[in-house]
Protein backbone atom coordinates (compact mmCIF):
# COMPACT_ATOMS: atom_id res chain seq x y z
CA UNK A 1 0.00 0.00 0.00
CA UNK A 2 2.87 2.40 0.53
CA UNK A 3 4.39 1.53 -2.69
CA UNK A 4 0.83 2.14 -4.19
CA UNK A 5 0.95 6.07 -2.15
CA UNK A 6 4.52 6.27 -3.43
CA UNK A 7 4.16 5.70 -7.14
CA UNK A 8 0.74 6.98 -7.59
CA UNK A 9 2.15 10.25 -8.87
CA UNK A 10 4.58 8.49 -10.98
CA UNK A 11 1.63 6.36 -12.22
CA UNK A 12 -0.69 9.27 -13.55
CA UNK A 13 2.30 10.91 -15.14
CA UNK A 14 3.75 7.80 -16.91
CA UNK A 15 -0.23 6.56 -18.18
CA UNK A 16 -0.40 10.62 -19.59
CA UNK A 17 2.51 10.65 -20.91
CA UNK A 18 2.44 6.50 -22.89
CA UNK A 19 -1.12 7.50 -23.78
CA UNK A 20 0.12 10.56 -25.53
CA UNK A 21 3.04 8.85 -27.09
CA UNK A 22 1.28 5.94 -28.26
CA UNK A 23 -1.18 8.28 -29.59
CA UNK A 24 1.44 10.19 -31.63
CA UNK A 25 3.43 7.17 -32.30
CA UNK A 26 0.01 5.75 -34.32
CA UNK A 27 -0.18 8.87 -36.12
CA UNK A 28 3.39 8.92 -37.57
CA UNK A 29 3.09 5.44 -38.20
CA UNK A 30 0.25 6.31 -40.22
CA UNK A 31 1.68 8.58 -42.09
CA UNK A 32 4.75 6.55 -42.64
CA UNK A 33 2.79 4.13 -44.06
CA UNK A 34 0.81 6.12 -46.41
CA UNK A 35 3.31 7.89 -48.04
CA UNK A 36 3.41 4.11 -49.04
CA UNK A 37 6.69 3.14 -47.72
CA UNK A 38 7.44 -0.61 -47.79
CA UNK A 39 3.53 -1.78 -47.98
CA UNK A 40 1.09 -3.27 -49.82
CA UNK A 41 -1.70 -0.98 -51.50
CA UNK A 42 -4.27 -2.89 -50.22
CA UNK A 43 -2.94 -2.15 -46.56
CA UNK A 44 -2.15 1.73 -46.78
CA UNK A 45 -5.22 2.27 -48.66
CA UNK A 46 -7.89 0.50 -47.44
CA UNK A 47 -6.81 -1.75 -44.16
CA UNK A 48 -4.88 1.21 -42.59
CA UNK A 49 -7.58 3.95 -42.86
CA UNK A 50 -9.82 1.11 -41.18
CA UNK A 51 -7.73 0.14 -37.94
CA UNK A 52 -6.59 3.70 -37.63
CA UNK A 53 -10.77 4.86 -37.33
CA UNK A 54 -11.13 1.88 -35.08
CA UNK A 55 -8.46 2.25 -32.36
CA UNK A 56 -9.28 6.56 -32.63
CA UNK A 57 -13.05 6.41 -32.33
CA UNK A 58 -13.05 3.39 -28.95
CA UNK A 59 -10.30 5.84 -27.80
CA UNK A 60 -12.75 8.61 -28.20
CA UNK A 61 -15.92 6.65 -26.64
CA UNK A 62 -13.53 5.45 -24.48
CA UNK A 63 -12.82 8.59 -23.19
CA UNK A 64 -15.82 10.75 -23.24
CA UNK A 65 -17.73 7.80 -21.52
CA UNK A 66 -15.97 8.18 -18.93
CA UNK A 67 -16.36 11.82 -18.28
CA UNK A 68 -20.40 11.30 -19.04
CA UNK A 69 -20.26 8.53 -16.67
CA UNK A 70 -18.64 11.19 -13.72
CA UNK A 71 -19.41 14.28 -14.30
CA UNK A 72 -23.61 13.12 -14.06
CA UNK A 73 -22.40 10.70 -11.13
CA UNK A 74 -23.82 7.90 -12.84
CA UNK A 75 -22.50 4.49 -14.08
CA UNK A 76 -25.25 3.65 -16.24
CA UNK A 77 -25.10 6.42 -18.65
CA UNK A 78 -22.30 6.99 -21.89
CA UNK A 79 -23.21 8.57 -25.63
CA UNK A 80 -25.49 5.61 -26.52
CA UNK A 81 -27.49 5.52 -23.26
CA UNK A 82 -28.19 9.26 -23.44
CA UNK A 83 -29.70 9.46 -27.05
CA UNK A 84 -26.41 11.74 -28.00
CA UNK A 85 -25.54 8.92 -30.65
CA UNK A 86 -28.61 8.71 -32.35
CA UNK A 87 -29.53 12.07 -32.26
CA UNK A 88 -25.88 12.22 -34.64
CA UNK A 89 -27.56 9.65 -36.98
CA UNK A 90 -30.87 10.91 -37.54
CA UNK A 91 -28.81 14.67 -38.14
CA UNK A 92 -27.03 12.78 -40.39
CA UNK A 93 -29.49 10.96 -41.82
CA UNK A 94 -31.68 14.25 -42.47
CA UNK A 95 -28.46 15.57 -43.80
CA UNK A 96 -28.34 12.75 -46.72
CA UNK A 97 -31.62 13.15 -47.25
CA UNK A 98 -31.92 16.71 -48.27
CA UNK A 99 -28.54 17.08 -50.01
CA UNK A 100 -26.22 16.15 -52.91
CA UNK A 101 -23.94 13.83 -52.81
CA UNK A 102 -21.20 16.11 -52.69
CA UNK A 103 -19.90 17.14 -49.39
CA UNK A 104 -17.24 17.73 -46.69
CA UNK A 105 -16.54 15.17 -43.86
CA UNK A 106 -15.85 17.99 -41.73
CA UNK A 107 -19.91 19.29 -42.68
CA UNK A 108 -20.92 16.33 -41.70
CA UNK A 109 -19.74 15.81 -38.50
CA UNK A 110 -20.75 19.56 -37.18
CA UNK A 111 -24.22 17.93 -38.84
CA UNK A 112 -23.59 14.68 -35.90
CA UNK A 113 -22.61 17.23 -33.63
CA UNK A 114 -25.86 19.00 -33.64
CA UNK A 115 -27.83 16.06 -34.00
CA UNK A 116 -26.43 14.86 -30.81
CA UNK A 117 -26.41 18.32 -28.86
CA UNK A 118 -30.48 18.26 -29.66
CA UNK A 119 -30.80 14.87 -28.43
CA UNK A 120 -28.59 15.86 -25.18
CA UNK A 121 -30.66 19.22 -24.69
CA UNK A 122 -34.25 16.88 -24.75
CA UNK A 123 -32.14 14.07 -22.68
CA UNK A 124 -31.34 16.25 -19.86
CA UNK A 125 -34.41 18.63 -19.83
CA UNK A 126 -36.57 15.88 -19.59
CA UNK A 127 -34.25 14.19 -17.09
CA UNK A 128 -34.22 17.27 -14.72
CA UNK A 129 -37.41 18.08 -14.34
CA UNK A 130 -38.27 14.69 -12.77
CA UNK A 131 -35.38 15.28 -10.49
CA UNK A 132 -32.69 14.08 -12.29
CA UNK A 133 -31.55 11.05 -10.51
CA UNK A 134 -29.83 8.29 -12.00
CA UNK A 135 -32.96 5.83 -12.84
CA UNK A 136 -34.38 9.39 -14.61
CA UNK A 137 -31.12 9.87 -16.93
CA UNK A 138 -31.38 6.31 -18.17
CA UNK A 139 -34.90 6.52 -18.47
CA UNK A 140 -35.02 9.92 -20.77
CA UNK A 141 -31.84 8.58 -22.18
CA UNK A 142 -33.53 5.34 -23.35
CA UNK A 143 -36.85 7.48 -24.53
CA UNK A 144 -35.11 9.94 -26.57
CA UNK A 145 -32.24 6.97 -27.71
CA UNK A 146 -35.20 5.05 -28.96
CA UNK A 147 -37.14 8.26 -30.56
CA UNK A 148 -34.16 9.19 -32.93
CA UNK A 149 -32.98 5.34 -33.54
CA UNK A 150 -36.88 4.76 -35.31
CA UNK A 151 -36.82 7.95 -37.02
CA UNK A 152 -33.30 7.29 -38.45
CA UNK A 153 -34.55 3.69 -39.31
CA UNK A 154 -37.14 5.49 -41.32
CA UNK A 155 -34.94 7.81 -42.86
CA UNK A 156 -32.15 4.93 -44.10
CA UNK A 157 -34.32 3.63 -47.12
CA UNK A 158 -34.55 6.79 -48.59
CA UNK A 159 -31.33 8.08 -47.41
CA UNK A 160 -29.92 4.47 -48.55
CA UNK A 161 -30.62 5.79 -51.83
CA UNK A 162 -27.85 8.32 -51.88
CA UNK A 163 -25.39 6.64 -49.64
CA UNK A 164 -25.67 2.46 -49.73
CA UNK A 165 -23.33 2.69 -46.77
CA UNK A 166 -25.95 4.70 -44.57
CA UNK A 167 -27.43 1.89 -43.27
CA UNK A 168 -24.54 0.84 -41.40
CA UNK A 169 -24.97 4.06 -39.44
CA UNK A 170 -27.41 2.37 -36.72
CA UNK A 171 -25.07 -0.67 -36.02
CA UNK A 172 -21.83 1.03 -36.25
CA UNK A 173 -19.58 -0.39 -38.98
CA UNK A 174 -15.97 0.61 -40.56
CA UNK A 175 -16.79 -1.00 -43.26
CA UNK A 176 -17.30 2.65 -45.69
CA UNK A 177 -14.23 4.39 -43.91
CA UNK A 178 -12.72 7.43 -45.87
CA UNK A 179 -9.83 8.25 -45.54
CA UNK A 180 -10.43 11.94 -44.98
CA UNK A 181 -11.67 10.80 -41.67
CA UNK A 182 -8.33 9.83 -39.93
CA UNK A 183 -7.22 13.95 -39.29
CA UNK A 184 -10.73 14.90 -38.02
CA UNK A 185 -10.69 11.71 -35.64
CA UNK A 186 -7.53 12.41 -34.66
CA UNK A 187 -8.46 16.19 -34.26
CA UNK A 188 -11.30 14.92 -32.19
CA UNK A 189 -9.27 12.50 -29.27
CA UNK A 190 -6.72 15.36 -29.70
CA UNK A 191 -10.17 17.29 -28.20
CA UNK A 192 -10.91 15.22 -25.85
CA UNK A 193 -7.64 14.98 -24.11
CA UNK A 194 -7.70 18.71 -23.72
CA UNK A 195 -11.28 17.98 -22.07
CA UNK A 196 -9.71 15.66 -20.24
CA UNK A 197 -6.92 17.66 -18.50
CA UNK A 198 -9.20 20.50 -17.79
CA UNK A 199 -11.90 18.34 -15.99
CA UNK A 200 -10.18 15.86 -14.18
CA UNK A 201 -9.78 18.04 -10.96
CA UNK A 202 -13.55 19.10 -10.60
CA UNK A 203 -14.70 15.72 -11.47
CA UNK A 204 -12.86 14.61 -8.84
CA UNK A 205 -14.65 16.97 -6.72
CA UNK A 206 -18.12 16.45 -8.18
CA UNK A 207 -17.83 12.70 -7.43
CA UNK A 208 -18.52 13.62 -3.82
CA UNK A 209 -21.75 15.77 -4.54
CA UNK A 210 -22.60 19.28 -5.22
CA UNK A 211 -22.18 20.89 -2.20
CA UNK A 212 -18.58 19.25 -1.71
CA UNK A 213 -17.49 20.69 -5.57
CA UNK A 214 -18.79 23.68 -4.01
CA UNK A 215 -16.82 24.66 -1.36
CA UNK A 216 -13.91 23.24 -3.52
CA UNK A 217 -14.37 26.27 -5.94
CA UNK A 218 -16.25 25.07 -8.30
CA UNK A 219 -19.86 25.77 -8.94
CA UNK A 220 -21.37 21.88 -9.50
CA UNK A 221 -24.09 22.95 -12.29
CA UNK A 222 -21.91 24.76 -14.86
CA UNK A 223 -18.76 22.37 -14.69
CA UNK A 224 -21.13 19.25 -15.23
CA UNK A 225 -23.17 21.15 -17.57
CA UNK A 226 -19.60 22.53 -19.75
CA UNK A 227 -18.45 18.72 -18.88
CA UNK A 228 -21.68 17.00 -20.28
CA UNK A 229 -22.32 19.62 -23.57
CA UNK A 230 -18.45 18.96 -24.61
CA UNK A 231 -17.94 15.48 -24.14
CA UNK A 232 -21.61 14.76 -25.57
CA UNK A 233 -20.25 17.10 -28.73
CA UNK A 234 -17.35 14.87 -29.12
CA UNK A 235 -18.79 11.72 -28.43
CA UNK A 236 -22.00 12.54 -31.27
CA UNK A 237 -19.17 13.75 -34.01
CA UNK A 238 -17.60 10.24 -34.25
CA UNK A 239 -21.00 8.64 -34.97
CA UNK A 240 -20.76 10.80 -38.34
CA UNK A 241 -17.64 8.81 -38.89
CA UNK A 242 -18.97 5.09 -38.14
CA UNK A 243 -22.10 5.01 -36.72
CA UNK A 244 -23.66 4.42 -33.54
CA UNK A 245 -21.53 2.06 -31.28
CA UNK A 246 -22.98 1.26 -28.05
CA UNK A 247 -21.68 -0.55 -24.87
CA UNK A 248 -17.92 0.86 -25.85
CA UNK A 249 -18.37 4.23 -24.28
CA UNK A 250 -20.34 2.56 -21.13
CA UNK A 251 -18.03 -1.05 -20.15
CA UNK A 252 -14.48 1.34 -21.09
CA UNK A 253 -14.94 3.30 -17.92
CA UNK A 254 -15.85 0.36 -15.64
CA UNK A 255 -12.89 -1.63 -16.63
CA UNK A 256 -10.28 0.85 -16.49
CA UNK A 257 -11.69 1.50 -12.79
CA UNK A 258 -11.79 -1.81 -11.54
CA UNK A 259 -8.05 -2.44 -13.24
CA UNK A 260 -6.61 0.60 -11.87
CA UNK A 261 -8.51 -0.08 -8.26
CA UNK A 262 -9.68 3.46 -8.06
CA UNK A 263 -12.10 5.95 -9.51
CA UNK A 264 -10.11 8.68 -9.83
CA UNK A 265 -10.39 11.18 -12.60
CA UNK A 266 -7.12 11.75 -13.13
CA UNK A 267 -6.55 8.25 -14.44
CA UNK A 268 -9.76 6.84 -15.35
CA UNK A 269 -10.37 8.53 -18.90
CA UNK A 270 -7.30 7.64 -20.03
CA UNK A 271 -7.47 4.33 -19.14
CA UNK A 272 -10.94 4.01 -20.32
CA UNK A 273 -9.74 5.56 -23.59
CA UNK A 274 -6.94 2.84 -24.29
CA UNK A 275 -9.51 0.19 -23.12
CA UNK A 276 -11.82 1.53 -25.72
CA UNK A 277 -9.07 1.40 -28.89
CA UNK A 278 -8.35 -1.91 -27.89
CA UNK A 279 -11.44 -3.40 -27.50
CA UNK A 280 -13.22 -1.84 -30.64
CA UNK A 281 -9.85 -2.98 -32.54
CA UNK A 282 -10.42 -6.41 -31.78
CA UNK A 283 -14.00 -6.14 -32.52
CA UNK A 284 -13.46 -4.30 -36.20
CA UNK A 285 -10.63 -7.16 -36.58
CA UNK A 286 -13.23 -9.85 -35.61
CA UNK A 287 -15.71 -8.44 -37.97
CA UNK A 288 -13.64 -8.83 -40.94
CA UNK A 289 -13.18 -12.58 -40.26
CA UNK A 290 -16.09 -14.11 -38.40
CA UNK A 291 -18.14 -14.48 -41.47
CA UNK A 292 -15.62 -13.69 -43.91
CA UNK A 293 -12.61 -16.07 -43.10
CA UNK A 294 -12.79 -20.22 -42.75
CA UNK A 295 -15.47 -20.55 -40.66
CA UNK A 296 -18.07 -19.49 -42.71
CA UNK A 297 -19.04 -19.01 -46.84
CA UNK A 298 -18.01 -15.88 -47.39
CA UNK A 299 -21.16 -13.44 -47.42
CA UNK A 300 -19.54 -10.31 -46.27
CA UNK A 301 -19.07 -9.37 -42.91
CA UNK A 302 -20.82 -8.08 -39.90
CA UNK A 303 -20.86 -4.78 -38.28
CA UNK A 304 -18.47 -3.81 -36.17
CA UNK A 305 -20.85 -2.63 -33.45
CA UNK A 306 -22.48 -5.82 -32.96
CA UNK A 307 -19.20 -7.81 -32.23
CA UNK A 308 -18.02 -4.81 -29.47
CA UNK A 309 -20.40 -6.73 -26.77
CA UNK A 310 -18.56 -10.44 -27.78
CA UNK A 311 -15.36 -8.82 -26.66
CA UNK A 312 -16.34 -6.70 -23.92
CA UNK A 313 -18.82 -8.31 -22.12
CA UNK A 314 -17.09 -11.14 -21.06
CA UNK A 315 -14.09 -9.06 -20.26
CA UNK A 316 -16.09 -6.79 -17.90
CA UNK A 317 -18.07 -9.46 -16.43
CA UNK A 318 -14.83 -11.38 -15.61
CA UNK A 319 -13.13 -7.97 -13.88
CA UNK A 320 -16.37 -7.38 -12.21
CA UNK A 321 -17.05 -10.84 -10.74
CA UNK A 322 -13.12 -11.00 -9.74
CA UNK A 323 -12.74 -7.26 -8.15
CA UNK A 324 -16.23 -6.75 -6.68
CA UNK A 325 -16.28 -10.41 -4.79
CA UNK A 326 -16.40 -9.27 -1.11
CA UNK A 327 -14.93 -5.91 -1.77
CA UNK A 328 -18.32 -3.93 -2.66
CA UNK A 329 -17.78 -1.38 -5.40
CA UNK B 1 -9.28 37.93 23.01
CA UNK B 2 -8.56 37.50 19.35
CA UNK B 3 -11.49 38.27 17.09
CA UNK B 4 -9.92 38.04 13.41
CA UNK B 5 -11.89 36.03 11.70
CA UNK B 6 -15.32 37.24 12.90
CA UNK B 7 -17.89 36.36 10.24
CA UNK B 8 -20.27 39.26 9.63
CA UNK B 9 -23.80 38.56 8.54
CA UNK B 10 -25.99 41.05 7.14
CA UNK B 11 -28.44 39.79 4.96
CA UNK B 12 -31.98 41.86 4.01
CA UNK B 13 -33.13 38.35 2.09
CA UNK B 14 -31.55 35.55 1.52
CA UNK B 15 -33.16 32.51 -0.06
CA UNK B 16 -33.39 30.01 -3.07
CA UNK B 17 -34.98 30.88 -6.13
CA UNK B 18 -39.08 30.65 -4.91
CA UNK B 19 -38.41 30.09 -1.82
CA UNK B 20 -36.92 32.94 0.86
CA UNK B 21 -35.47 31.10 4.05
CA UNK B 22 -34.31 34.42 5.91
CA UNK B 23 -35.59 38.24 5.86
CA UNK B 24 -33.44 40.29 8.14
CA UNK B 25 -30.91 38.33 9.20
CA UNK B 26 -27.93 40.05 11.28
CA UNK B 27 -25.37 38.04 12.42
CA UNK B 28 -21.70 37.73 14.08
CA UNK B 29 -20.65 34.83 14.02
CA UNK B 30 -17.21 34.91 16.77
CA UNK B 31 -13.78 34.30 15.59
CA UNK B 32 -11.37 31.30 16.66
CA UNK B 33 -14.97 29.63 18.59
CA UNK B 34 -17.32 26.67 18.05
CA UNK B 35 -20.55 28.00 17.25
CA UNK B 36 -23.60 26.02 17.18
CA UNK B 37 -26.61 26.71 15.15
CA UNK B 38 -29.13 24.79 17.09
CA UNK B 39 -32.98 24.16 16.09
CA UNK B 40 -35.54 21.84 14.45
CA UNK B 41 -35.09 20.11 11.42
CA UNK B 42 -36.12 22.71 7.92
CA UNK B 43 -34.92 25.51 10.47
CA UNK B 44 -32.73 27.44 7.88
CA UNK B 45 -29.17 25.42 9.37
CA UNK B 46 -28.04 24.26 6.51
CA UNK B 47 -29.48 26.87 4.29
CA UNK B 48 -27.29 29.30 6.78
CA UNK B 49 -23.79 27.26 6.65
CA UNK B 50 -24.43 26.91 2.72
CA UNK B 51 -24.99 30.57 2.29
CA UNK B 52 -21.27 31.20 3.39
CA UNK B 53 -19.82 29.76 0.70
CA UNK B 54 -22.23 31.43 -1.99
CA UNK B 55 -24.48 28.56 -2.50
CA UNK B 56 -27.86 30.40 -1.65
CA UNK B 57 -28.35 33.72 -3.27
CA UNK B 58 -28.95 36.97 -0.40
CA UNK B 59 -29.28 40.21 -0.50
CA UNK B 60 -27.03 42.03 2.07
CA UNK B 61 -23.49 41.88 3.23
CA UNK B 62 -21.64 39.15 4.37
CA UNK B 63 -18.04 39.71 5.56
CA UNK B 64 -15.90 36.41 5.86
CA UNK B 65 -12.20 36.97 6.28
CA UNK B 66 -12.26 40.96 6.06
CA UNK B 67 -13.41 40.58 2.77
CA UNK B 68 -17.66 40.91 0.85
CA UNK B 69 -18.03 37.25 -0.05
CA UNK B 70 -19.81 38.23 -3.00
CA UNK B 71 -15.92 39.60 -4.09
CA UNK B 72 -14.26 36.24 -3.20
CA UNK B 73 -13.56 34.32 -5.96
CA UNK B 74 -14.09 30.34 -6.38
CA UNK B 75 -10.25 29.40 -5.76
CA UNK B 76 -9.79 31.59 -2.36
CA UNK B 77 -13.05 29.77 -1.23
CA UNK B 78 -11.45 26.51 -1.30
CA UNK B 79 -8.86 27.61 0.89
CA UNK B 80 -10.51 29.48 3.43
CA UNK B 81 -13.31 27.05 4.45
CA UNK B 82 -14.30 23.74 4.42
CA UNK B 83 -17.67 22.23 4.55
CA UNK B 84 -18.73 18.80 5.20
CA UNK B 85 -22.07 17.68 5.36
CA UNK B 86 -22.87 13.89 3.85
CA UNK B 87 -20.56 12.68 1.64
CA UNK B 88 -21.98 9.70 -0.69
CA UNK B 89 -20.21 8.20 -3.90
CA UNK B 90 -21.99 6.87 -6.60
CA UNK B 91 -22.21 2.76 -7.20
CA UNK B 92 -19.22 1.57 -9.05
CA UNK B 93 -17.43 4.56 -8.76
CA UNK B 94 -15.30 3.85 -5.43
CA UNK B 95 -12.64 5.79 -3.73
CA UNK B 96 -10.15 4.92 -0.75
CA UNK B 97 -10.07 7.21 2.26
CA UNK B 98 -6.38 8.49 1.14
CA UNK B 99 -7.60 9.31 -2.21
CA UNK B 100 -10.39 10.97 -0.84
CA UNK B 101 -8.18 13.06 1.52
CA UNK B 102 -5.78 13.83 -1.50
CA UNK B 103 -9.11 15.25 -3.81
CA UNK B 104 -9.59 17.13 -0.50
CA UNK B 105 -6.59 18.92 -1.30
CA UNK B 106 -7.41 19.57 -4.49
CA UNK B 107 -8.03 23.01 -4.74
CA UNK B 108 -4.76 23.97 -2.66
CA UNK B 109 -2.32 22.79 -5.49
CA UNK B 110 -2.65 23.81 -8.65
CA UNK B 111 -1.54 21.43 -11.71
CA UNK B 112 -2.81 17.77 -11.91
CA UNK B 113 -0.84 16.11 -9.42
CA UNK B 114 -0.16 16.66 -5.95
CA UNK B 115 2.88 17.91 -3.78
CA UNK B 116 5.02 15.82 -1.01
CA UNK B 117 3.48 18.27 1.11
CA UNK B 118 -0.09 17.55 0.47
CA UNK B 119 0.95 13.91 0.87
CA UNK B 120 2.58 14.88 4.06
CA UNK B 121 -0.96 16.71 5.26
CA UNK B 122 -3.03 14.17 4.53
CA UNK B 123 -1.29 11.68 6.84
CA UNK B 124 -0.45 14.25 9.78
CA UNK B 125 -4.56 14.55 9.47
CA UNK B 126 -4.90 10.83 9.09
CA UNK B 127 -2.98 10.24 12.48
CA UNK B 128 -4.53 13.34 14.42
CA UNK B 129 -7.84 11.66 13.85
CA UNK B 130 -6.76 8.51 14.29
CA UNK B 131 -8.06 7.18 11.02
CA UNK B 132 -4.83 5.98 10.05
CA UNK B 133 -5.97 2.60 9.65
CA UNK B 134 -8.46 3.43 7.78
CA UNK B 135 -6.32 4.68 4.69
CA UNK B 136 -6.70 1.98 2.12
CA UNK B 137 -10.31 1.40 2.48
CA UNK B 138 -13.14 2.21 0.37
CA UNK B 139 -15.46 5.20 1.51
CA UNK B 140 -18.34 2.58 0.65
CA UNK B 141 -16.92 -0.23 3.08
CA UNK B 142 -16.57 1.38 6.14
CA UNK B 143 -18.97 2.16 9.19
CA UNK B 144 -21.29 5.17 9.46
CA UNK B 145 -19.16 6.13 13.21
CA UNK B 146 -15.63 5.50 10.83
CA UNK B 147 -16.95 7.99 7.57
CA UNK B 148 -18.13 10.25 9.81
CA UNK B 149 -14.61 10.77 10.98
CA UNK B 150 -13.12 10.66 7.63
CA UNK B 151 -15.65 12.92 6.15
CA UNK B 152 -14.29 15.16 9.58
CA UNK B 153 -10.44 14.07 7.96
CA UNK B 154 -11.29 15.41 4.63
CA UNK B 155 -13.00 19.06 5.78
CA UNK B 156 -9.26 19.59 8.45
CA UNK B 157 -6.68 18.44 5.73
CA UNK B 158 -7.40 21.68 4.00
CA UNK B 159 -6.18 23.26 6.89
CA UNK B 160 -9.63 25.65 6.65
CA UNK B 161 -10.37 28.96 8.56
CA UNK B 162 -13.63 28.59 8.49
CA UNK B 163 -14.63 24.78 9.42
CA UNK B 164 -18.49 24.31 8.55
CA UNK B 165 -20.28 20.97 10.02
CA UNK B 166 -23.84 19.92 8.84
CA UNK B 167 -24.37 17.57 11.17
CA UNK B 168 -21.58 15.86 12.11
CA UNK B 169 -23.22 13.91 14.73
CA UNK B 170 -26.34 12.42 12.95
CA UNK B 171 -26.39 8.54 12.79
CA UNK B 172 -24.15 8.03 15.18
CA UNK B 173 -23.94 5.96 18.42
CA UNK B 174 -22.67 7.18 22.14
CA UNK B 175 -19.10 6.67 21.78
CA UNK B 176 -18.35 8.01 18.15
CA UNK B 177 -20.46 10.93 18.92
CA UNK B 178 -17.94 11.78 22.11
CA UNK B 179 -15.37 11.22 19.48
CA UNK B 180 -16.55 13.34 17.41
CA UNK B 181 -16.71 16.33 19.39
CA UNK B 182 -13.53 15.66 21.12
CA UNK B 183 -12.21 16.00 17.84
CA UNK B 184 -14.32 19.15 16.92
CA UNK B 185 -12.90 20.86 20.03
CA UNK B 186 -9.63 20.45 19.39
CA UNK B 187 -9.32 22.19 16.27
CA UNK B 188 -10.82 25.57 18.01
CA UNK B 189 -7.10 27.11 18.37
CA UNK B 190 -6.79 27.93 14.83
CA UNK B 191 -10.15 27.41 13.28
CA UNK B 192 -13.34 28.97 13.51
CA UNK B 193 -15.89 26.60 13.24
CA UNK B 194 -19.64 26.38 12.70
CA UNK B 195 -21.64 23.12 13.10
CA UNK B 196 -25.07 22.90 12.30
CA UNK B 197 -26.76 20.34 14.59
CA UNK B 198 -30.62 19.16 16.69
CA UNK B 199 -28.96 17.71 19.01
CA UNK B 200 -28.98 19.88 22.10
CA UNK B 201 -26.72 17.06 23.78
CA UNK B 202 -24.09 17.62 21.24
CA UNK B 203 -23.79 21.05 21.32
CA UNK B 204 -24.20 21.71 25.02
CA UNK B 205 -20.84 19.72 25.28
CA UNK B 206 -19.18 20.89 21.89
CA UNK B 207 -19.98 24.93 21.54
CA UNK B 208 -18.69 27.64 22.83
CA UNK B 209 -21.60 29.95 21.30
CA UNK B 210 -25.01 29.64 20.49
CA UNK B 211 -27.09 30.22 18.04
CA UNK B 212 -30.93 29.23 18.06
CA UNK B 213 -32.84 29.14 14.81
CA UNK B 214 -36.37 28.89 14.06
CA UNK B 215 -38.40 28.74 11.04
CA UNK B 216 -35.52 31.16 9.14
CA UNK B 217 -35.85 33.23 12.13
CA UNK B 218 -33.06 33.88 15.36
CA UNK B 219 -34.49 32.93 18.55
CA UNK B 220 -31.94 33.46 20.71
CA UNK B 221 -27.49 33.77 20.53
CA UNK B 222 -25.08 33.60 23.08
CA UNK B 223 -22.86 31.22 25.43
CA UNK B 224 -24.74 28.56 26.65
CA UNK B 225 -25.92 29.77 30.81
CA UNK B 226 -27.44 33.53 29.14
CA UNK B 227 -29.48 30.60 26.46
CA UNK B 228 -30.88 28.48 28.76
CA UNK B 229 -31.82 31.29 31.50
CA UNK B 230 -33.90 33.08 28.99
CA UNK B 231 -35.69 28.92 28.26
CA UNK B 232 -34.94 29.44 24.52
CA UNK B 233 -33.90 26.18 23.69
CA UNK B 234 -37.36 25.14 25.12
CA UNK B 235 -38.44 27.97 22.39
CA UNK B 236 -36.83 26.39 19.24
CA UNK B 237 -37.92 22.99 19.75
CA UNK B 238 -41.09 23.77 21.71
CA UNK B 239 -40.92 20.99 23.83
CA UNK B 240 -40.33 20.40 27.85
CA UNK B 241 -36.76 20.25 28.75
CA UNK B 242 -34.86 19.07 31.67
CA UNK B 243 -31.26 19.89 32.68
CA UNK B 244 -28.75 17.34 33.85
CA UNK B 245 -25.98 19.36 35.93
CA UNK B 246 -23.28 17.18 37.47
CA UNK B 247 -20.74 19.26 40.04
CA UNK B 248 -22.24 22.14 38.97
CA UNK B 249 -21.46 21.64 34.98
CA UNK B 250 -24.10 20.91 32.48
CA UNK B 251 -24.15 17.54 31.45
CA UNK B 252 -26.81 17.11 29.69
CA UNK B 253 -30.64 18.02 28.30
CA UNK B 254 -33.58 15.18 28.46
CA UNK B 255 -36.81 15.99 26.51
CA UNK B 256 -39.50 15.21 28.39
CA UNK B 257 -42.10 13.20 26.64
CA UNK B 258 -46.43 12.98 27.43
Amino acid sequence: MSVYRLYRRKIIVFTTITAVLSLLLLVLSYLFLHMGYGSSKIIYQYRLNRIMAAILVGLILGLTGALLQSSLRNPLVDHYILGIGSGGVFAVMLFYLFSSNAYFLAVLTIIAAVGGLAALTITIMVAESVGGGDIAYVLAGIGVNSMFSGASLLLTYVAASKNPYVAYALTGSFIAIDPGWIPLLVVLSALSFVLYIFSSKPLNTLLMGDEYAAQQGYNPRITRLLIVLFSGIIGASVVACCGLIGFIGLVSPHIARLMLGTSDNRLVPVIAGLTGAILLLLSDNFSRLVLAGPFLVSVGEVPAGAIVSLFGAPFFISIMIRRLRGHGA
Amino acid sequence: MNRLNDILIDVEEAGYRNNIVFKDLHLIIPGYKITVILGPNGSGKTTLLRMLFKRVKYRGTIVVDFKELARIRGSSIARLLAYMGDISLPEMMGLKVFEALLISRSGLYTGLIEKDEDIREAEAVMAETGIKHLADRRLSELSSGELRKVVLAMALVKRPKYLLLDEPDSHLDILSRIEISRLIKRCRKNTTIIIATHDPIFAVNTADYFILLRDGKIIDKGAIEEVIERKSIEKVFGAKLKYVYDKGKLIGIIPVYG
